[in-house]
């Protein structure tokens, strides 16, 4: 993957940060990534005096090919992404909140019934130690 | 987000398809394409390009293909496939029809008389 003038390593964080400006991360942010990388190599192949500030200078910087690619997206399908990773981390919280509260409650019980068997093993010895 | 870009957006679909419509491309060729056939005055980004063909891509305008460049690495070429061009026929209309409504709206006359109109000034 390593042209004449751009390093793969400048290509890589180019990609990882265009990737991490992106506001929906699914298949097709997948398949863009792959496209933009393909047509990237293509420019180098045609410009092979290009270095890695032509590359930002002709597809932009990572965050301005991130917003152009989110606004080509419908407004509602954003809209509904941002909904879905909502929902999915409020269900996630809830039920880390509801596995928490039974963890509790499981210790609480647990250490009450022992305290309780051990004061009812004192009783017995004591009341044992009465009758003889 | 500029007037133009906004304008841009709009006839993203119809460029691209038009484009498409005389030989299969892939990305990197589709906006030279756009430079070149618009004199340098539409230029498109990849970043704006992908959103619209992918759109196409699953309402079935086109197609994709992949092939084999070099060693490992692989390129995508797109075609236009029937659906897209009775759409291209269709949209093609609209914004001739749309078009002239503006120049019409904004008092230039037919766009003969517009285009007319600006050659003579040039």
């Amino acid at each position: 993957m390593e042209t004449k003038t751009v390093t793969e390593k400048e290509l890589s964080s180019y990609i990882k940060a265009t990737k991490k400006a992106l506001v929906c991360k699914n298949a097709k942010t997948k398949q863009m990534l792959a496209d933009l990388v393909n047509d990237i190599l293509c420019y180098c192949e045609e410009n092979p005096n290009s270095t890695f500030e032509d590359i930002k200078k002709h597809f932009g910087e990572p965050n301005t090919v991130a917003e152009e690619f989110s606004i080509g997206f419908d407004d509602n399908y954003i809209k509904k992404y941002k909904f879905a990773q909502f929902f999915k981390i409020a269900v996630i919280a809830i039920l880390t909140a509801i596995l928490l509260f039974i963890g509790t409650l499981t210790v609480v019980i647990v250490a009450n019934n022992r305290r309780a068997a051990a004061f009812d093993f004192d009783v017995e010895i004591k009341y044992n130690e009465v009758i003889e | 987000m500029s007037i133009t870009e906004g304008l841009k957006r709009g006839t993203i679909e119809i460029m691209l398809l038009n484009i498409l419509k005389d030989n299969d491309l892939y990305g990197y060729q589709i906006c030279q394409e756009f430079e070149k056939r618009s004199n340098g005055l539409f230029q498109i980004t990849e970043g704006s390009l992908y959103p619209v063909l992918y759109r196409l891509l699953d309402k079935g305008y086109i197609s994709d293909r992949k092939e084999l460049v070099g060693k490992r690495r692989t390129r995508v070429y797109y075609r236009i496939e029937s659906e897209g061009l009775e759409y291209l026929k269709k949209i093609t209309e609209e914004y001739v029809s749309l078009n002239r409504g503006i120049l019409f709206a904004l008092g230039y006359g037919d766009l003969e008389v517009f285009l007319d109109g600006n050659k003579n000034c040039d």
